[in-house]
């Protein structure tokens, strides 16, 4: 049982997803229930592996119909010929971002989300989301890679238009699903063009033979831009507060998380498909690429803010904060991209490249915890006002003392506060950065400064002020599940945030030793 | 000769869907345009398998074989697999595209812009 | 590099020093003082039923709209950065044509990147 953990990760929710026809007729709450207990079980089995494979650095195998699952090659064949999933620290640490947040986000849409009775459509397409990102943060193989890409993205677009009697809703869904279909289909003709040279679709068996010619380029140059695309990194980031904005709350947060999964998948590719290999036969300028990389963050970065400065539909702000805590992630890691194959013999490296990017990884969490409770919390303004415009909200401290102090904590969070958890991985990048190149910290802080600035301005407008029960359109009080989605993603963001040594140590480090190290 | 051919097709039909992805303005021809592009990527993976002068890769026709040649049976698989995907996909968008329609009364991507939600 | 990358941003040389149940006991001590003698730290002066608890509108005569509109907030600043937000605001239009196109700019100008060897 316990060697066939990796595939009952990604098939537990698929086989969730198509049972909510049969399930739905027993009622919400039975269906709920079920929901919540599979990702329940989804998270505990996720934890079951972070002592073998975090705390002692294993990688698991697992080939999908042989008779020993856990081997790598078949016997008498030297090239792997199966399907295979493989679970080392960096793909067990995307899959607990994706435990984490479906899980909370779940629970706070049982109390959100309404639905006819006996319709399972949202439940279905929420599954089968989950689904879809599990595969990609497991699977080893890329046009498996590609398939939970599209699963991911056609349900995703589904959920973003579930409202479709909304104006903008539908077309919001046709956005995302046009911008993923032009993402998917490029980066199949990269996979392509490696497969029409190696003959297989194994990442690491690619990696292994790997001769980074022209063509290799030009793969790469397909694969990492178009996830690139998918992440929402400036100036491809358009669609982001388009798709964000009219999507409802949870989903919003679902799809921040898909981002985070595209962008740790990115920076697989980028080590673990094109890195060096072992053959050691030439290999692609990792300077210029952690330039590109880190260029595309400060844009990131600065362009995000700034927009979000002026919004003043609160979606539409945290949106664009969405996009420019990407640029962080990108800069950190960036940061660890450029000095990673410099000539100094990994001098660099050590000193600050493996800092930065532990520092952008840990981000990646962080940000997926507190991003996702500002989205939540943002839904819970939309219910009480009816509107997304921050100009018509006022007062909601007086009604909602949960989702005040909850909104206060994510939004500290956000801008690097001390005790909550956004501050440990800026720390971590803003120190490694200034090694790097001074002018780029400097930017970092002065956008973590605007990012206060621009939750101050939702704060004041929407939480303080009088008490104003005529603008309230529905005061009915929050559900238990939606408390419980909001209280286990603070105490998280705090926990973390005060004991950042047991997370970095436990997860973090192990996940960008395993993404870093050269086969 | 004939794969030069085929790779050429493959590239100008990439080029020819996303420009007008970039220039087309009506909802539907978008979705024309992105079948296009599927169209390419599988005609490209099939072009990959093609080997001249074998069969189709059907099990019971190897023995048959004096000198075993077959194309390539993983890349026509993969596009099986990608006709469905992109057959999903196209159902979704004309689904959304029509629900566009009922909503806002327009498919011309130009009147739909409409972000009021700027300052 | 043996897990303790944590400690590098902990400099007891330099004073700084990073004691997690300190600040939470910190914390909740204050909030216990702040609780019972909260009161006598600040405005001794307050009655819940007087009018301090009404907003000050400074000559506005309008008691139930008075508050700044959140998009009035940090007016000078954008103010001040008019032309680029104009600019800024063009790109952000919602205009589908253009998402596509600043992809095909980024694969071309990394096209050439990788044309010129610097890749």
């Amino acid at each position: 049982m316990t060697n066939h953990i990796p595939v009952l990760i990604i098939t537990l929710p698929l086989i969730a997803a198509f049972l909510q026809p049969v399930t739905g007729f027993a009622g919400f709450k039975l269906r709920n229930l079920v929901i919540i207990t599979i990702l329940l079980v989804l998270n505990g089995l996720l934890f079951m592996l972070v002592p073998d494979v975090a705390l002692q650095g294993k990688t698991i195998y697992y080939t999908m119909g042989a008779s020993d699952p856990s081997q790598f090659t078949q016997p008498g064949i030297s090239f792997p010929v199966r399907i295979v999933l493989k679970i080392d620290s960096f793909s067990l640490f995307t899959g607990i971002i994706v435990g984490v947040v479906t899980l909370t986000t779940f629970l706070f849409s049982t109390g959100t989300v309404k639905e006819d009775k006996r319709k399972s459509y949202f439940s279905t397409l929420f599954l089968l989301f989950t689904a879809g990102l599990m595969g990609m943060s497991f699977t080893n193989d890329l046009f498996n890679f590609f398939v939970f890409l599209e699963i991911s993205s056609i349900s995703g677009a589904a959920l973003v238009a579930y409202r479709t009697y909304r104006k903008h809703a539908p077309y919001a869904g046709y956005k995302y699903i046009l911008i993923s279909t032009i993402a998917t289909t490029f980066f199949l003709f990269g996979v392509g063009i490696c497969y029409a040279q190696y003959g297989s679709f194994n990442i690491q068996y690619i990696n292994s033979v790997l001769a980074h010619s022209y063509l290799d380029k030009v793969a790469m140059l397909f694969i990492i831009v178009a996830m690139a695309m998918k992440a929402g990194s400036v100036p491809m980031h358009m669609w982001v507060p388009d798709t964000y904005a009219e999507a409802p709350a949870s989903i919003s947060a679902m799809l921040k998380a898909s981002g985070m999964v595209t962008l740790c998948a990115m920076f697989r590719f980028t080590f673990s498909l094109f890195g060096p290999s072992s053959s050691g036969a030439g290999k692609i300028n990792y300077e210029t690429l952690g330039w590109i990389v880190i260029v595309l963050g400060v844009l990131s970065m600065f362009i995000g803010v700034t927009m979000a400065l002026i919004q003043h539909d609160v979606r539409r702000l945290m949106a664009f904060h969405a996009v420019s805590q990407t640029g962080y992630m990108l800069l950190g890691v960036g940061v660890g991209i450029a000095v990673f194959a410099k000539g100094d013999g990994g001098a660099a490296f050590k000193a600050f490249g493996k800092m930065a990017m532990v520092g952008g990884i840990f981000h990646i969490m962080n940000n997926a915890f507190y991003k996702n409770l500002l989205f939540l919390t943002s839904g819970v303004m939309e219910r009480r006002f009816g509107t997304r415009n921050l100009n018509g909200m006022i007062g909601l401290g007086h009604r909602d003392t949960l989702t005040t102090v909850v909104f206060m904590i994510g939004a500290l969070a956000i801008a690097g506060i001390p005790p909550f958890n956004g501050f440990d991985s800026k720390l971590l990048i803003y120190e490694s950065v200034y090694k790097f190149s001074p002018v780029l910290a400097i930017i970092a802080m002065f956008v973590s400064v605007m990012t206060l600035a621009s939750f101050m301005k939702v704060f004041y407008s929407s939480f303080m002020g009088p008490r104003r029960d005529d603008l309230i359109v529905e005061g009915a009080p929050l559900t238990k599940g939606t408390k419980a989605g909001l209280i286990i993603l603070a105490a998280l963001i705090i926990l973390t945030g005060l004991f950042p040594g047991i997370i970095v140590d436990g997860i973090i480090e192990p996940a960008v030793t395993a993404l870093t190290q050269i086969r | 000769m004939l794969s030069i051919f085929l790779y050429v097709t493959v590239v100008s039909l990439l080029i020819l869907s996303i420009t007008s992805v970039i220039y087309k303005r009506n909802l539907i021809k978008l979705v024309i345009a992105l079948n296009i592009a599927e169209s390419s990527v599988n005609l490209f993976f099939i072009t990959l398998a093609y080997r001249p002068d074998s069969t189709a890769p059907i099990f019971t026709l190897a023995p048959a074989l004096q000198e075993l040649r077959m194309v390539l049976p993983s890349p026509q698989a993969l596009i099986l697999t990608n006709i469905v995907i992109g057959f999903a996909t196209t159902a979704l968008m004309l689904v959304l595209a029509v629900i566009t329609y009922k909503n806002n009364g327009t498919l011309d991507i130009r009147k739909l812009k409409g972000v009021e939600d700027h300052d | 590099m043996n897990g303790k990358i944590i400690d590098l941003i902990i400099k007891p040389e330099i004073g700084i020093v990073w004691i997690p149940l300190l600040l939470v006991a910190v914390f909740f001590v204050f909030m216990v003082v702040f609780h019972v003698w909260g009161r006598k730290f600040f405005r001794n002066d307050y009655n819940e039923n007087s009018d301090q608890v009404k907003p000050y509108n400074s000559g506005n005569l309008d008691e139930v709209n008075y508050s700044v509109k959140s998009s009035n907030l940090y007016w000078g600043f954008k103010k001040s950065m008019d032309r680029y937000f104009d600019i800024m605001k063009k790109f952000h239009d919602g205009d589908l044509n253009n998402y596509a196109k600043w992809f095909v700019i980024v694969v071309a100008a990394c096209f050439l990147l990788i044309g010129g060897g610097l890749l």
